[in-house]
Parts: structure tokens; sequence; C-alpha cells
């Protein structure tokens, strides 16, 4: 067996990102302040002993609204993954195992919306409809469920005419028992493992419509909405920027990096049988 | 009457430039209780044959003619109708009993689905998937069934795959090159279990170039060649007396005839 062992690039990649969901879980009684509470006592505060890392124009305590902001990015880029996940999946799935003409109907969605400016499209839907929940998680998911869809639907191809789908086949099951049973669970490990690379990328997607003002609104804490208050004293005062930055950052390349180690700990031998 | 008749069956694949015709107005009656050999080099559309009776072939095939069952015409039935009839009526045995299982599954989880699919209770089928194992000469059933295909030597993988095949009891087999890849013993091995099959009153349709196999196992052959018939009979007879040059050449290029012949021109004619 290969693969198998867990790597430390997997271990320490995978203890970064629990830190930041128990974060994200956790935020209410591990902030020490009201992430919107606003002091006018405490403008532009330095690091120090009661804020750790300082206040922001408002006087709002940067620490807490980063561990706030931390439960909006992750919850923005679980779900808008998910969903991105399940539209690509299903109509990939569908596509590749009917093929014919549902397939070709298919691939031509595929290809219009891969012909549209991605991040275009995304602001022009957040905009026309309104910033919200809904129409964040619907911009994310109509800009990046096609290369899902394309990968997912390479993958069906693999295992679609594999010989033991054939042979259940063979044996009376339908198309719905063989789709289930068999062709999900040998690609599973690819759809995983493209869910996670596309969590990264949904986090900096929405970090960027916030950062445009169609994402999260203020004053909710969110990281993208924290880099657009504080670029006006970023000269003078850069941890207001550094800080969330870091954070999208560190999140970010945690995420593929505990990925692609997902991939290699996930991959089933394609022939185990093969000797060598 | 459970005879698989075959009526000017063709079958045209459309691809996306051209069109391939696989096979060309065959008529073959393959009677019940005996097993029928269709024989050919690689391409002679042997196998497309043998899969088009259970509607395997996928969207881009296009069959034409009639293939009667049961007084029914197979290439009439839907979707539905054939779920019910593969397995319980008429089996697969696809060419690899390697890849024929998947690979995240155990071997006896594979073959007791089908019974549980169709409702059997799960200790029972258990029971059922057991004994058909060791029916088919597995000493330790148990560890068979715990292990995964990759784990199980070519010969057992066989074995198993029979078992898949045969365990919801069917009619018909249809077995697609089922000694491909194997050493001679375990052709024999292979041979041994079809034998029995057919004692238990299983017809078979086998798909092979094994000459050898085709000449030991079956009642009737058929030589196919371009997708045409070009020789049809008994067995025996077709062995003994073959009619069609072909079918001489195709005989004439057995190992053992070949081997005959060098050991002849090496040591002369003694």
């Amino acid at each position: 067996m290969t693969g198998r062992r867990i790597s430390p690039l997997f271990a320490g990649t995978g203890a970064v990102l629990l830190v930041f969901m128990a974060v994200a879980l956790l935020a209410p009684w591990l902030a020490p302040y009201d992430p919107n509470a606003v002091s006018r006592d405490a403008i532009l505060a330095p690091m120090s002993q009661a804020h750790w890392l300082g206040t922001d124009a408002l006087g709002r305590d940067v620490w807490s609204r980063l561990l706030y902001g931390a439960r909006v990015s992750v919850f923005f880029a679980l779900a808008g993954a998910a969903c991105t996940m399940l539209l690509g999946a299903f109509l990939g799935v569908i596509g590749g195992y009917f093929g014919g003409v549902t397939d070709r109907l298919i691939q031509i969605g595929v290809h219009i919306f891969q012909g549209l400016p991605g991040m275009s499209l995304m602001v022009a839907l957040a905009g026309v409809m309104g910033p919200g929940t809904f129409s964040i998680l619907l911009a994310v998911t109509l800009t990046s469920w096609t290369s899902f869809s394309r990968l997912v639907r390479a993958e069906v191809l693999r295992v679609r005419y594999a010989e033991y789908v054939e042979a259940v086949r063979a044996l009376g099951a339908g198309h719905g028992y063989v789709l289930w049973r068999y062709i999900l669970p040998n690609i599973m490990p690819s759809l995983i493992v493209l869910w996670t690379v596309r969590i990264g990328t949904v986090l900096l997607s929405v970090a960027s419509l916030s950062f445009l003002g169609l994402g999260v609104q203020p004053p909710d804490a969110d990281w993208g909405v924290m880099i657009f208050d504080a670029k006006s004293y970023f000269r003078t005062y850069p941890w207001l920027l550094l800080a969330p930055g870091a954070c999208i950052a560190a999140l970010s390349i945690a995420i593929q990096l505990w990925g692609d180690e997902l991939r290699d700990y996930l991959s089933i031998d394609e022939e185990p049988w093969r000797e060598g | 009457m459970n005879d698989l008749v075959m009526h000017d069956v063709s079958v045209c694949f459309h691809l996306p430039h051209t069109v391939v015709q696989a096979v060309k107005h065959v008529s073959l009656t393959c009677r019940a209780g005996q097993i029928t050999g269709l024989i050919g080099e690689s391409g002679s559309g042997k196998s497309v044959l043998g899969m088009s009776v259970l509607g395997l072939l996928g969207p881009t095939a296009q069959i034409t003619g009639s293939i009667g069952y049961r007084a029914r015409d197979m290439l009439a039935l839907t979707e539905d109708e054939y779920r019910v009839l593969r397995g319980s009526e008429i089996a697969f045995i696809p060419q690899n009993p390697r890849t024929a299982f998947d690979p995240l599954r155990k071997v006896g989880e594979q073959i007791t689905e089908p019974l549980m699919a169709r409702g059997m209770a799960k200790a029972e089928a258990r029971e059922r998937m057991l004994t058909r194992l060791a029916e088919l000469g597995f000493d330790d059933p148990r560890a068979v069934a715990a292990s995964y295909s990759f784990e199980l030597s070519g010969g057992m993988a066989q074995r198993a795959l029979c078992a898949l095949g045969t365990i919801q009891r069917p009619q018909w087999l249809i077995a697609d090159e089922p000694t491909k890849g194997l050493d001679a013993i375990l052709r024999q091995q292979v041979a041994t279990i079809f034998r029995k099959l057919r004692c238990e009153g299983v017809s078979m349709l086998m798909v092979t170039h094994d000459l050898h196999l085709a000449e030991a196992l079956c009642d009737r052959i058929a030589v196919l060649r371009d997708g045409t018939i070009v020789e049809e009979g008994p067995a025996a007879e077709l062995f003994a007396r073959p009619q069609t040059v072909y079918m001489q050449m195709l005989l004439a290029a057995r190992p053992d005839v070949l081997a005959a012949k060098r050991n002849e021109v090496a040591y002369g004619n003694a």
C-alpha cells in the first residue's frame, strides 16, 4: 500500500485548518471585545495589552474583528465550495455517465460559462442582485462550477467504462444504482480533493467581493471588508491591512497544501493488481 | 424453447467521423443446454455479438435484426425489461476477471449484492454466496469473500467471477474470453468450471479465440470473420473436417500444430 502515510506537511496544514475552524466556531468566547463596538477613546491605537492588534479607524478591536471575520470567511468558503461542487459534480456526473445529447448540452453550457470573464460576471451578479448571503453564493457558484464539472466528467468517464461497471450492469443494476454504488465511491477521492482546492479559491473570491463592497457588508467583520477599511491607513498603520491579509493568505495556502497532501493520501491505486 | 435465436443480426457503431460495421447479417441458433462457441481472430466481431444479446453496447451502437429468446425479440426490449433479464436469466462474464470487480469493495460483498438488490435477506444471500464459492472449488470461501479482487490470483479471480455471474442461477451465460491471459493450468481449471456449470443446466455462449478451450468444451461452434459467420457446425466435426480455408488456417495456426511442425523441421520426420 502506498500513500497511506501521514506526512508532516499533511499533519501541519491540517492543524492550521483545525485552528481556523476552532477560531471560527469559538469566536464569541475567544474575542475580548464586541467586534462592532466603536470606541472614540481608542481610535487607531497601536498594539497593546488591551488591544493585541490595535484598533481601527473607528476604534474597533482588530483582534476581535479578525476572530469574527474567520467565521464569515470560513462559512462562505465552505458553503461556496459546497454549492460549486454540488452543481459542478451533478452536471459532470450526468454528462459523463449518460453521454450523448445530454452531455453535449451540458458541455455547451460549460463552454458558455467558461467564455464569460469570471470576475466581471461575479461582480455583475453580486451588483445586480444586491449584497447578501444568497447572491454571494450564487455569484461564486455560477462562475466556478465549469472547471469542477469538466474534471468530474473526466473522472466519471474513466470509471464509466471500467469493466466492473459493465459487469454490474450485466447483472441487472440500473443507472441510479450504478451511479450511487459504483461511480460515486470511485470518484470520491478526486471529488474531495477538488472540493478542498475549491475552498481556497472561493475564499479569495469572497474576499475580493467584500473588498469591492459587493460581498459581506460593513459593519460586519469579514477579512475582505477589513482590508477595504484599512486601505486608507495602510502607510501609517500597516497592521490593519496585514493582519486580515495574512489570515487570508495563511488559510488559503494551508487549504491548498492540505488538499494536495490529501490527494496523495487518498489516492487509490488505479490498478493495484499490476505489481511493480 | 429457451434457445437464443439470432436472425440477421447486424451491429453498427456510429463514431464521430465514421461508421464501423462490426457484425454483418449473422444468423445463429444457440441451443439451450449446450455450449455454443463463437471463435475468430481479434476484431472479428465476436465479443460485440455476445454483448449485443444483453443490450450492453452503449448508445453509439445500432443493432438490427432480431434475437429471439422465449418467444420474445430481445432487441425490442426496453431498458427496464432488459434489467430484469440481465443477471437472473442471462448473465455475462466479462473478459478480465481482475477488472470486473470494483477495487473498493470486497469480493463477497459484490457477489451477494445482486441477490440483496432483488430482495434477499443478508444472511441468506451470504450463505448462498459461500455455498456457490465452495461449489466452484474454493477450499476457504470465507477468506475469498473477505478479499479484494486484486488480492486474488488470476485463476481465483476467474472462479470468483463465475460465482458472481451465476449467483442468480441464470439460464444462460455469456462468457467473453474466459481464458484470456491465463496459463495452461488455469485454462484447465476454467474448462472444469464451465463443464460443471453445464452439468448444472446452464446454457452458454462462449466467445473465445482459445481453440483448445473451444474444442474441449463447446458442443457447437460458429467461426466469425470480419463480422460474418464463415462456418458453423458441431464442434467435433468442425475440428475434424474444417470446410473453409479460413478455419483450416486457424487450426494450422494453433501453437501445438506450429510446435509439431517446428519439431518436424528440426528433428526430421521420425
